[in-house]
């Protein structure tokens, strides 16, 4: 489980974590197919399974459906104080 | 067909040789030595290596770059290399007429044509380097939300230096005494000034934006 640890204005550690790279394992497809169905490039799709980038909104859904998932399945919020 | 690693090293060989030319046809010693005109020879020596590199770099990318990097980040390199030429380029020919003796007030009393043309042929070297780094990989993307949100952040980063040296200069010119600005402040070298203050903030963008793509990788 990859997780893009953001901080927010109050100084809190938000990490969001996702399951993508075992969504995409799952449903055998490779980096550059998922890319080319969310029209982003591997290199973010990259960042993403590693964790080193929070994606847009619109790019969570898109992968969400790309990966044939609910969108919560594949991000995980966890807020830590 | 040369194999990617053959490759790799000619166009090492022709990146170096150019940044090597480039340096003896700028900073070489007037005067001949061992009966060769070291300035023009290396001149002359730059813009073969530079339309050489421009050449194989545009016919094959990924003998320069690696796999693993995006178009965006290869574009931001393909800046900065060029970048950074004109910047060279350009700090000479400020050095060169911090000498003239008075200061220059016409256009034509600058030596502007041999930068002008030098920069010319930067330009058009980059815009087809940068078009051809992209165009090798029919359909890919080129530019996703990260690498905006990346080129957003050296933006900001290049807005706030250039808003420092803004205020650096400002203090600069209400603490130094007038004659030490006389120079400085005729029309045609302030214009200059503030040209060479936009190319620098242009290579400093394009710099973070490389070294943002590093450090995430890393």
């Amino acid at each position: 489980v990859a997780g893009a640890v953001l901080r927010t204005r109050a100084g809190l550690s938000v990490p969001v974590r996702n399951t993508i790279r075992e969504a995409r394992l799952t449903r055998g497809l490779t980096q550059e197919q998922l890319a080319q169905a969310c029209d982003v490039t591997r290199q973010t799709i990259i960042a993403l399974e590693a964790g080193k980038y929070s994606p847009s909104l619109e790019l969570a859904f898109r992968l969400a459906r790309a990966l044939g998932r609910d969108l919560e399945e594949i991000f995980r919020f966890e807020e830590k104080v | 067909m040369p194999s990617i690693t053959l490759k790799s090293r000619f166009i090492g060989l022709l990146l170096a040789l150019t940044v090597l030319a480039l340096l003896g046809a700028l900073f070489a010693p007037d005067g001949r030595w061992l009966g060769v005109d070291v300035g023009a020879t290396s001149h002359s020596l730059y813009v073969f290596a530079l339309a050489g590199l421009v050449w194989q770099v545009s016919a094959d990318p990924e003998a320069l770059f690696p796999a693993e990097w995006s178009i965006a980040e290869r574009r931001g390199w393909v800046s900065v290399f060029f970048g950074a030429m004109i910047v060279v380029w350009f700090a000479h020919f400020m050095w060169h007429a911090s000498h003239y003796d008075p200061v220059p007030t016409k256009p034509y009393e600058f030596e502007f044509r041999h930068l002008g043309f030098s920069l010319i042929v930067l330009l058009i070297a980059w815009t087809v380097t940068h078009i051809q780094v992209g165009a090798r990989q029919g359909g890919a993307v080129e530019l996703d939300e990260r690498d905006l949100r990346i080129r957003h952040a050296a933006v900001r980063f290049g807005d706030t230096l250039l808003c420092v040296t803004v205020v650096a200069c400002v203090v600069l010119l209400a603490t130094l005494p007038g004659e030490w600005l006389t120079w400085w402040l005729a029309p045609l070298i302030t214009a200059h000034l503030l040209i060479g203050l936009l190319i620098c903030k242009s290579l400093a963008e394009n710099l973070w934006l490389v070294l943002s793509y590093a450090r995430e990788r890393a």
